[in-house]
């Protein structure tokens, strides 16, 4: 085959044969290098690059999730009290009592009207009679907002006559499911902000229902089974 | 034994063309040069991603292991967080928290000889009456209703007298 060449081609173009020849070779592994090199060193670089932000991102949650990690269970149990999963009205009705005892008023007529749903809320009306002196029952509403569940006073109507001061009263209290999903592993996790702590000590302040946990009795022996 | 070149010299290339050949060999032999080191500069850039990339993922892995024994503090947190989020909308409702701090504030202002007949409350507005027993306190309670803060508008409703009881005051505050 190089005789061939030779034979057919003149010197002066001879000479230029394989320096030609190798010059298409460094030409194609170059486009070669360059297309397949770099196009996977870009991408491995993405990839390394997505790689690391992950890695921070997880290492930002881990943190964050160890040093709230004791906090959380207080906060979960004030927060789920402030505004629970379910239907409050019977705890509510129950925080009222008390505070209307503990204010020495009388509370009556109690009312409690069905769930509304509103948006992310469902929404539950109570209404009820109080009877007392005009300084108590003002200063009964007034407490009203320190009462866990949180609640709105709709409206109130205060009457005095010569028996003493009634109020009718409407109070609405809140609640909405939990959620239900976790976010994603890789995404971040915040901590508490500011704005988030404000409202997480007023709740912490306000009177919680008191749940009494009834503790399951030991079988025990009846002289009569019929009694 | 030397090599013969049988060629007649007129066949032969000259002496520029060789020339260039010559160039054209050592360009070529440097370009060679720079490809290899490029090529290896290439593949050790990639080795070294490569090693990167792997021990990230190794990290990850590690992360999200113990992220997962944290599972139950995270879901805490996504509660905590949405029932916050959701206390501040209730906080952002229309209530009658205003009215009712106004008139519990009242009460600490009104003079002896000053009752509360009748009061209203709704969501933005107080509506109450009260009883004044004697002319020389009116003015003090007067006073004292002007200075009740948090509303836009103080309106008196209506102002009578009835000598069996004193005078009637009927007062509106607004915070719309």
């Amino acid at each position: 085959m190089a005789i061939e060449y030779k034979k057919i081609l003149p010197p002066s173009i001879q000479v230029f044969v394989v320096p030609i020849a190798l010059l298409v070779v460094l030409g194609i592994l170059s486009g070669l290098a360059i297309r397949v090199g770099f196009a996977r060193i870009g991408q491995q670089r993405q990839d390394v690059a997505l790689a690391r932000q992950n890695e921070g991102t997880l290492s930002q949650k881990e943190g964050v999730l160890r040093s709230i990690q004791a906090t959380v269970p207080t906060y979960v149990n004030t927060v789920a009290a402030s505004l629970p999963e379910k239907n409050p009205a019977l705890s509510m009705t129950s925080q009222l009592r008390t505070l209307a005892l503990s204010n020495g008023l009388i509370l009556e007529n109690i009312k409690i009207g069905s769930a509304v749903p509103s948006g992310d809320f469902s929404e539950v009306n109570i209404t009820f009679g109080l009877e007392g002196t005009s300084p108590q029952v003002v200063s009964y509403l007034n407490s009203i907002k320190n009462l866990a569940p949180v609640s709105t006073v709709e409206k109130a109507k205060i009457n005095q006559s010569a028996l003493g001061t009634r109020a009718d009263i409407t109070v609405r209290v809140y609640y909405s499911p939990f959620p239900q999903k976790l976010p994603s592993l890789i995404e971040p996790v915040k901590e508490l902000t500011e704005d988030e702590r404000n409202i997480l000590n007023r709740l912490s302040a306000l009177s919680m229902p008191a749940f009494t946990d009834l503790q399951a009795q030991p079988a025990g022996t009846r002289e009569n089974p019929f009694d | 034994m030397p090599a013969i070149n049988l060629l007649p010299t007129e066949l032969l290339p000259s002496a520029s063309l060789l020339k260039t050949a010559r160039l054209l060999r050592t360009v070529l032999t440097m370009g060679f040069g720079i490809f290899v080191v490029v090529v290896l500069g290439l593949v050790g850039f990639f080795s070294v991603n490569a090693l990167s990339l792997r021990s990230s993922n190794a990290k990850q892995e590690e992360l999200k292991n113990s992220i997962k024994s944290f599972e139950q503090t995270e879901q805490g947190l996504v509660l905590v967080k949405d029932r916050l989020a959701k206390v501040k909308e209730v906080g952002a409702k229309e209530n009658a928290d205003n009215e009712i701090e106004a008139l519990s504030g009242l009460f600490g202002k009104i003079p002896p000889g000053v009752s509360l007949t009748e009061a209203v409350i709704s969501k933005d507005e107080l509506d109450s009456t009260f009883v004044v027993g004697d002319s020389s306190v009116l003015g003090q309670f007067m006073a004292g209703l002007i200075t009740t803060e948090g509303f836009t508008k103080i309106e008196l409703l209506s102002f009578s007298f009835n000598p069996n009881v004193g005078y009637l005051v009927s007062v509106a505050f607004s915070s719309k």
